[in-house]
Parts: C-alpha cells; sequence; structure tokens
C-alpha cells in the first residue's frame, strides 16, 4: 500500500514535470534534482546503478527514501519509470529543452 | 395645595411634564448611544495600532533573519573560494538552521515564500552532504565555482522574498 502511494506520486512527478508544470533545480551533487511542493523537498537522484526518490519534510529531516529496486514488487517497470523522472528533472534544471528550442530558432 | 393640583391638571402640565421627560430619556439615549460608538470606535483604533506596530515589528525582525542569513551566504562564498572545506559543514548547517527557524517563526510567510526557503534549506543540505563525502576521503576536490554558483542561486531567492516582504510593508 504503502509503496503504490510512492509509486503514484512518482507518476504524477513525471506528468508534471513533462506537461512542464513542475520545475526542477541543479543541486550540488551533479547528478541529484531537487523540487520543492508544499513543505517538502523532493529529490531524484541516480546512484550507481539505482534511482532513488528522497523526500524531506520542512525541519529538514529525511522522512522518506526509496530506490527503484524496493519498488519492483509493485511495479515491474519501476526502473524505467525512475529513470524517466530522472532524465526528465535532469533536462528541466538544465533548461535543455530551452537551449534546444534556442539553437534550433537560430538555424531555421 | 389642592388648588395647585388642580390648576396643574387643568392647564395640562403634567403632559407637558411628560413630553418634557420623554425629551430628555431620547437625548439621553441619544448621548449614550454616541459616547458607546465612540469608545468602541477608540477601542478598534487602539487595537488596529497595536497590530499595526506587531506586524511592523515582525516584518523587522523577518528582515533582519534574512539579511543575517544573506550575510553568511556570502561568507560561505568567500570561503569555497578560499577552499576551507573543513569548516563548511559548521558553516552549512548554521545556515540551514537559520532558514529553519526563519520558516517556523514567521508563520506569515506565503506558501510561495516557504516553498523558496524550503528548497535552499535542501541545497545547503546537498552541499553539506557533497563536502563531508569529500572530507571523509573523496579524492576530487568540489568545485567553488559550481559551489557558489548553488549559493548565488539562494541568495537570488532570498532576495526575491525580502524585496516582496519590503514591497508588502510600503
Amino acid at each position: 500500500m504503502h509503496n503504490t502511494k510512492i509509486l503514484k506520486l512518482i507518476h504524477r512527478l513525471r506528468e508534471k514535470t513533462e506537461t512542464g508544470s513542475l520545475g526542477w533545480e541543479a543541486t550540488a551533487s551533479p547528478k541529484k534534482f531537487l523540487t520543492t511542493l508544499s513543505d517538502y523537498s523532493v529529490l531524484i537522484s541516480e546512484e550507481g546503478d539505482d534511482y532513488f526518490l528522497t523526500i524531506v519534510d520542512s525541519w529538514d529531516d529525511v522522512i522518506e527514501r526509496v530506490s527503484d529496486p524496493e519498488l519492483k514488487q509493485e511495479d515491474r517497470k519501476a526502473y524505467e519509470t525512475m529513470k524517466s523522472l530522472y532524465v526528465l528533472a535532469r533536462r528541466n534544471a538544465k533548461g535543455v529543452d530551452e537551449a534546444i528550442d534556442d539553437i534550433l530558432g537560430s538555424i531555421e | 395645595m389642592n388648588q395647585t393640583l388642580q390648576n396643574i391638571i387643568e392647564q395640562g402640565w403634567g403632559d407637558l411634564a411628560s413630553i418634557a421627560g420623554l425629551l430628555v430619556a431620547l437625548i439621553g439615549f441619544a448621548i449614550t448611544i454616541i459616547g458607546v460608538w465612540k469608545s468602541r470606535s477608540a477601542a478598534e483604533s487602539a487595537k488596529k495600532a497595536a497590530y499595526e506596530a506587531r506586524s511592523a515589528i515582525v516584518r523587522t525582525e523577518i528582515i533582519a533573519n534574512f539579511s543575517s542569513a544573506v550575510t553568511a551566504m556570502d561568507e560561505v562564498k568567500r570561503l569555497h573560494r578560499a577552499e576551507a572545506w573543513n569548516v563548511m559543514p559548521d558553516r552549512y548547517s548554521s545556515l540551514r538552521r537559520t532558514l529553519i527557524s526563519i520558516c517556523s517563526s514567521h508563520p506569515n510567510l506565503n506558501e510561495e515564500h516557504r516553498k523558496l526557503i524550503q528548497s535552499s534549506i535542501a541545497q545547503f543540505r546537498e552541499l553539506e552532504s557533497l563536502v563531508e563525502s569529500f572530507l571523509a576521503g573523496g579524492k576530487t576536490s568540489p568545485s567553488s565555482a559550481k559551489l557558489n554558483k548553488i549559493v548565488t542561486a539562494q541568495i537570488d531567492k532570498l532576495d526575491e522574498v525580502l524585496n516582496s516582504i519590503k514591497s508588502e510593508a510600503e
């Protein structure tokens, strides 16, 4: 039940990032990206071969940290889902889409 | 005596006295209402003045807290340039505590402002984690330029919140 909720959150974050209604920030760690929702910060990171989602509350306590292997039982595609969120978050934080639009604009 | 009373009754003095009494009562009532209204509006004015004074004190306190956080961030940037990594974890955690205390002691901050501060807290947590890993035996020294880019972004966020609070006060 608990992991089902986490998976629902990951899917929702992915949708919102894809539609551009959720922004991400780069952090000091090159493979970790951050967004803030309500009173919580959510981080998506690539660590070795796995992807991790971390939730930090307003008191700076890590209240949840989950990796794709832990979610595999509920969702066989957990790895692909988290990787996809990670890629979208990275692109958003780095402004990749804006850069590509600018480059396309200058060569068209 | 009886004659006098008879005259009063016959000439309608009793009715006049009743009317005069009624008028006096009405005037008295009106004066009382005005008095109550005046004292009520005076109490409300005093309450409003007290509220405004309290808000001004809270705003001044927020501005002072933000200014001290920005000063601490500028100091962090200088220490990054000097590559004083040993002292950095304490600086980051002190900054996080300051930001947490700003959020918790000022519940009137709006959601957007709280989100900006919350993301700054998370950014300093990541900075601390990166520098701690390096101090624990990491091979690559952190790039002060990259870290300062992140700190500058946090200063910009606080400036945005601070300017918004200042403009609300004007």
